[in-house]
Parts: structure tokens; C-alpha cells; sequence
């Protein structure tokens, strides 16, 4: 979308893919950068290791999404690890063809400018995630941000793709699985969700996104 | 006042490092320049985003705010850049920017930064870099926050304000700016009366030694070396 055909080739030719089983280390917090990510397909989670040698998941990436941009800083060392959810084709391409793309294309560098302004603005809303004074703003939040990571499983019948366990789901929101579950089953007596066999799907995205804060795309 | 890009003598600008000569008579033509005295809010969270500011005398901090909670994100000076964590998809400010001092700062219209994005790929390579950057300060802070002491919350405090107004030019241990206790305390994210306690605690060290208002720095050294931010 925002590379020059010629670039598109060199990009073809200079990049490589990886087929990954679902677990997989994609990279850990402090091994050096040596290029960025590309999900083809499949889903990942992006983890940050607290002081407190807590994990925190702050980022799930699904189909065509970017990852490892986070390590771009002076140090070059990537602060967070990233591992599959699922099975995953990945695309990988070297810092210095990277940068040299970058440099080259300015639709693609004004997009990745613009990216990176976006993950810093969703990066302080998880921060202040745990600031959020009740566990439906939390709740609700994690499902905003699950649903633009992966997608609707369903587009017609707005389908969840969680391709995330509960309890995972529930760390990312900061809350404990029971609350979890608990606000969940409020949702879908409110007419927020509705829940079929194992699957859920949004009734109201409008109420949803008020109660997130942030928009569903 | 009229600021001009093509004589400006800022030189860490990025206008200044990576637009082209042609670029900068037409930023400066749509640039306007505001003072604003101690205290005055820049722009406030929630704003519609109209543009990007830069700051070309003074200091500031960009505060966050949950109800009456404030916490520091930030604090700039001259040459650096305002509002461009609005950039993005929803087009709002997230963040409130408070002069902490006599100031003026410059506004660049977001169209006119947008085109000068576009058509400097220098400009938009290294503004990429710059967004990195803060993202990688967002994510420590937030790394942090959760496992430090007070204590340590502090000395993190000081070492952001070290980094970002450096010491007196006459007097090389005295802070260049020391931000009020209250505003110490929401870069520390502590109470205030943690802060002052943890204060304390750091002069009896030898650390630093509060002269009124202003802070002096004893052992940097020290400072660095339990900064836990790095």
C-alpha cells in the first residue's frame, strides 16, 4: 500500500518467512533488534516483564500487523518479547533494509510515523488501564482492543476471535479471571454481548466502545 | 513575535535538522508564536488536534489526569516538540501541556506538518525515530511503576528532571529548574508527603541538600546509579 513498485520487488527479494508453531519466542525483552516483524498470518501476544517478575500482556497482534517495531530506540534492544498464539507465517526484514524502505518511501515513512503515534496513545491507555475505577471499563477495554487486534472471527453476526485464553484475557485487563467472567455475564444481560455455546458476539458495539473509551474498528 | 525556520539558531529542531531549505520559508509562514506566562495551559486533553507546537523558550510539563490525580509524562524545553501524541487516528490530544515558567512556543498547523512530513522523508524517517523513542519512555515508566519503593520512585524523579533541564550554568551542582514539591511528587507518582519523606531521606545521605524552593545535587553519581529507569 505505501511502497513504490520497485520498492515492493527489492522488499520481496529481501525479505524472509518463517512458519511458527503456536508458543513460539518471536523475540525476548533484551536480545538485540536485527529487523522488524511482519504477521502473514496467525495471532501473537506483545508481553512486558515487570520488576515484580509479573508479566503483563499490553498488545495482541493479529493477520498483516507489525512487530519488534518497539525495539527502534538508541539502545536498539527490544524492551518487551513477543511470542505466537497460534500457528503463524511471519515476515521478517533486516534493520538496515528497513530503514533503507523507510527512507525511500515517504507514504510508508509518513504511515509508520503515524503508527508509532497510535501505539504510543494505546500504550498509555493500557498504562491507565489500571487506573480505570471499575472492572466494565477494564473488561470492555480488553475486548476493544482484542477486537482490533484479530478482527470479528464473523463480521455479520460480530463474532469475538479471542485466539486468547480467558485467564490471559484477564491479566491484560488486570483483573481476576472470575471478575472476568463475572463482568462478561453482565454484559450479556445488559444486551452489551451476546453468548452462543462458547462464543461470544457484540450486540452493541456502540455501548461497548463508550465503555472502552476507545473506537472499534 | 514572527519566529523564522531559515534563520532559526535551534539547531536539535528537526524543522531545522531534516526539512529542506525550500520547506522552511513556507513553515514559517503559516508558523505563529504565543507567550505564555507561568501556569497557562498550552493545549488540554480532549482538544480537537489543530497542530503541532514547539517550544521555543521555557519549560513544560504534559500532564495526564485521572479526576483530581495528576501525573507528569514529561517535561520539555526549548527546541522540543508539544501535541504529537494527538497525531494518530483519533486526532485528539491525550495530554494536557502546562507552562511551568514564562514561555513561547510556536504552532506549525497540522496540515502544514503533514505535508512537511510527506515531503521531507528525512523529517518522516526521524520523527518515526522520535515516536520510538517516547514509546520506549512510556513503556519503562510503566515497567516501573508498579515494583518501586518511594525512595526509588524519586531518585527517578530527579533524574528526569536532571535529563531534561540539566544544571545551572553558574553553579554546575544546582538544579537549572526545580519544579514545584507537588509537581515532584506527580513525576514520582507518590504522594505528596511520601515525596517529601523520601526528600528527607536523601539529604541525611548526602545526596542532596534542599536550599528553599531549589535542589543541589551532591552525588550524582549516586543518583545515576539507583535510577532504575535506565
Amino acid at each position: 500500500m505505501y511502497c513504490l513498485p520497485d520498492w515492493l520487488a527489492y522488499t520481496q527479494n529481501s525479505k524472509s518467512s518463517l512458519y511458527l508453531t503456536a508458543n513460539y519466542s518471536i523475540f525476548n525483552a533484551g536480545e538485540l533488534v536485527k529487523g522488524i516483524y511482519i504477521l502473514c498470518s496467525g495471532k501473537a501476544k506483545v508481553m512486558l516483564e515487570k520488576e515484580t517478575s509479573k508479566v503483563d500482556i499490553i498488545r495482541l497482534a493479529g493477520s498483516g500487523q507489525v512487530l519488534g517495531h518497539r525495539g527502534f530506540s538508541e539502545k536498539m534492544v527490544y524492551p518487551i518479547s513477543a511470542k505466537t498464539l497460534n500457528e503463524s507465517e511471519i515476515a521478517s526484514i533486516s534493520n538496515e533494509d528497513f530503514f533503507k524502505l523507510v527512507r525511500e518511501n515517504k507514504d510508508l515513512a509518513v504511515y509508520m510515523m503515524m503508527f508509532f503515534a497510535d501505539e504510543l496513545l494505546l500504550s498509555e491507555q493500557t498504562f491507565q488501564i489500571s487506573g480505570m475505577r471499575t472492572s466494565r471499563e477494564k473488561v470492555a477495554y480488553t475486548l476493544a482492543r482484542v477486537i482490533n487486534a484479530f478482527g470479528y472471527a464473523d463480521n455479520t453476526t460480530r463474532q469475538i476471535d479471542f485466539g486468547i485464553s480467558l485467564h490471559e484475557l484477564a491479566t491484560f485487563a488486570k483483573i481476576s479471571r472470575t471478575s472476568f467472567s463475572r463482568t462478561l455475564a453482565k454484559f450479556i444481560e445488559e444486551g452489551i454481548l451476546r453468548k452462543r455455546i462458547w462464543n461470544y458476539y457484540v450486540a452493541d458495539e456502540a455501548a461497548l466502545a463508550s465503555l472502552a473509551g476507545m473506537e472499534i474498528q | 513575535m514572527k519566529r523564522k525556520c531559515e534563520t532559526c539558531t535551534h539547531y536539535k529542531c528537526f524543522i531545522n535538522k531534516y526539512c529542506s531549505p525550500e520547506w522552511k520559508p513556507l513553515i514559517s509562514f503559516h508558523k505563529t508564536s504565543m507567550l505564555y506566562p507561568a501556569g497557562a495551559t498550552i493545549f488540554s486533553a480532549g482538544d480537537p488536534i489543530k497542530g503541532i507546537f514547539q517550544i521555543y523558550s521555557g519549560k513544560i510539563k504534559v500532564v495526564t489526569t485521572d479526576g483530581e490525580k495528576e501525573q507528569i509524562i514529561r517535561l520539555a524545553k526549548e527546541e522540543q516538540l508539544l501535541g504529537h501524541r494527538g497525531l494518530g487516528k483519533k486526532m485528539i490530544y491525550p495530554v494536557t501541556a502546562i507552562a511551568l515558567e514564562d514561555s513561547e512556543v510556536t504552532f506549525i498547523p497540522v496540515d502544514v506538518f503533514y505535508s512537511a512530513v510527506k515531503a521531507n522523508s528525512e523529517f518522516a524517517f526521524q520523527m518515526m525515530l522520535f515516536y520510538a523513542d517516547e514509546l520506549n519512555a512510556a513503556e519503562r515508566r510503566m515497567k516501573l511503576t508498579a515494583g518501586l519503593k518511594a525512595k526509588e520512585k524519586v531518585i527517578v524523579a530527579l533524574m528526569t528532571i536532571i535529563r531534561a533541564f540539566g544544571f545551572s550554568k553558574t553553579d554546575n551542582t544546582l538544579l537549572e529548574y526545580t519544579p514545584t514539591r507537588k509537581d515532584i511528587a506527580s513525576i514520582a507518582g507518590t504522594t505528596y508527603e511520601t515525596m517529601i519523606r523520601a526528600l528527607g531521606s536523601l539529604e541525611k545521605s548526602n545526596i542532596i541538600v534542599q536550599e528553599g524552593k531549589a535542589i543541589r545535587v551532591l552525588d550524582l553519581a549516586y543518583l545515576e546509579k539507583h535510577c532504575l529507569l535506565d
